[in-house]
């Protein structure tokens, strides 16, 4: 048999792969052992691509699509018309697939927004994001019965998910969830972000008299000037543009636990802790603090936090 | 076209009832395609994390866009290319990210996954070498081989020329038998190294 003068190169050979011998492969292969090797080597990538990853597991497709459909609807539509420049489109840039954007955005405007209103701090604004960020502690106000916020602690990486779910099984959210109800929640959060300990917080606060402990502040945070209005462009999102974006909807028993500060990677972030009282969850969110874009987030519930 | 008259309708019948404000046609085509867009973040991201990222980019993008869909290619060719765009994104701003330090497979909330996370050490040898091959060359050789397009609906898909599509496709397919070649065969997990990619339907 006549062997052709050049040997096929991988273009052509892969081409054979799919069906296409316009390069006269065939005649080729049958008579050049080197040629046949690296053809069976492409056809064995072929065969590992071919081979279809597992299927999502049911729970995990059904809360994916679930948060695509909620996506299309008025809610989030909504928060593109709020939130300006780049803050709009980092907004999404890391959805978390377990917890829809969407809930996650209820979830946590539902803790601040009513949170507030219970906390009567005074703060008459447009109530979202004034004192959400003030200075030395994180949603200054936001606790229940009191008016101490969570202080804002430094953490570090943010970039670590273990180091965060260390610093939430140090801040008492665990113990605390044991005892507290939703109203309670508010409170135990300005304790646990204290650090002290948060069963002893829970059960001064079992009768919603109880007095949150004083938070010294944390001097420094370089939070943004807020404004009034959300504008259009790259140097105009706030801390305030971030909450006004998420204020569609208000759930009780949402609660921040926790608030830090550290970088994600080089980039300068905050860490938020929201719990549900409801769904016993947490959610995290780690944002950027120069334009409030989503940089991580992650769901879990607070079993997962017991060692 | 709501209800049970769903299960059976095309992709095509369901983007138009989507289009038009149907919901439930919607859902049943997201879920219809969930694994489907899922695989082919999976295989352009090389990365469970930012696959199940990508993934919920690209449905999100399916639900508000569907009102583009014109009908004139098919469902899926519109479909694959907002998912290779989703994954794509992803593998770029992975790039911008440090590496994550947990390499595991997030905990799906709520549910245990072992089976899903077995399933994934079974196919690290596929993910480590697609690693190495450069993304314009991945979605190339997924959509050919995972997806089974035509050099023309890879084209399309991409935008690029066909010619271009057949050398990126030989490229990607010849870079990932090299790492293959390279790659130990995986040996670490004994509880699931028998596991094997299942075969797609024909």
């Amino acid at each position: 048999m006549n062997q052709p003068p050049h040997h096929p190169d991988d273009e052509a050979l892969s081409a054979f792969l799919d069906g296409s011998d316009a390069d006269g492969v065939a005649a080729h292969l049958s008579a050049c052992a080197s040629c046949a090797e690296r053809f069976d080597a492409l056809g064995r990538a072929r065969a590992a691509l071919a081979a279809e990853p597992e299927p999502l597991p049911d729970l995990t497709r059904r809360r994916l699509v679930a948060t695509a459909i909620e996506s299309a609807g008025t809610p989030l539509a909504s928060r593109d018309a709020i939130l300006p420049g780049r803050a709009r489109a980092r907004r999404s840039r890391r959805l978390l697939p377990m917890l829809g954007a969407a809930a996650a955005a209820v979830f946590v405007v539902g803790g601040i927004v009513a949170l507030q209103d219970d906390g009567g701090n005074g703060a008459d604004t447009t109530a979202l994001g004034g004192s959400s960020f003030s200075e030395g502690t994180a949603g200054g106000g936001l606790a229940a019965g009191g008016g101490a916020g969570v202080p804002l602690l430094e953490l570090g990486d943010l970039d670590d998910p273990d180091a965060l779910r260390e610093a939430l099984r140090n801040s008492g959210v665990v113990e605390f969830d044991a005892t507290a109800g939703p109203d309670a929640a508010t409170g135990g959060s300005a304790s646990a972000g204290g650090g002290g300990s948060a069963a002893d917080d829970a059960s001064n606060e079992s009768d919603g008299e109880s007095t949150p402990e004083e938070v010294a502040p944390v001097a420094g945070f370089p939070h943004r000037a807020m404004t009034a209005e959300p504008t259009d462009s790259d140097e105009g999102n706030t801390y305030d543009d971030f909450v006004r974006c998420l204020a569609e909807a208000q759930p009780p028993g949402t609660a921040l636990v926790l608030a830090g500060r550290g970088s994600f990677g080089d980039t300068p972030a905050l860490a938020l802790a929201f719990r549900s009282a409801e769904t016993e969850r947490i959610l995290v969110l780690v944002v950027a603090r120069d334009d409030c874009g989503v940089l991580h987030s992650e769901s879990f519930t607070e079993s997962a936090l017991r060692p | 076209m709501s209800g049970p008259e769903n299960d059976g309708a095309s992709d095509e019948a369901l983007a138009r009832a989507a289009a038009a404000g149907d919901r439930q046609a919607l859902e049943r085509l997201l879920e219809r395609h969930a694994d489907r867009v899922h695989s082919i973040c999976r295989r352009v991201t090389a990365n469970p994390h930012d696959a199940l990222d990508a993934t919920q980019e690209a449905l999100i993008a399916v639900a508000r866009r569907i009102g583009s869909f014109d009908g004139r290619a098919r469902f899926t060719t519109w479909l694959y290319r907002v998912a290779t765009n989703a994954a794509l994104d992803e593998v770029r701003r992975r790039s911008r990210r440090p590496a994550p330090v947990d390499a595991s497979v997030p905990g799906v909330a709520g549910e245990t996954s072992s089976g899903f996370e077995g399933a994934v050490d079974a196919r690290l040898d596929v993910d480590g070498a697609l690693a190495g091959v450069a993304p314009d060359f991945r979605v190339a050789v997924v959509l050919r081989d995972l997806c089974d397009l035509e050099y023309e609906e890879i084209a399309a898909v991409l935008g690029v020329p066909i010619g271009t599509v057949r050398s990126r496709i030989a490229r990607g397919r010849a870079a990932l038998a090299d790492r293959l070649a390279e790659s130990p065969p995986v040996t670490g997990n004994p509880a699931t190294a028998h596991r094997r990619p299942r075969r797609r339907e024909p």
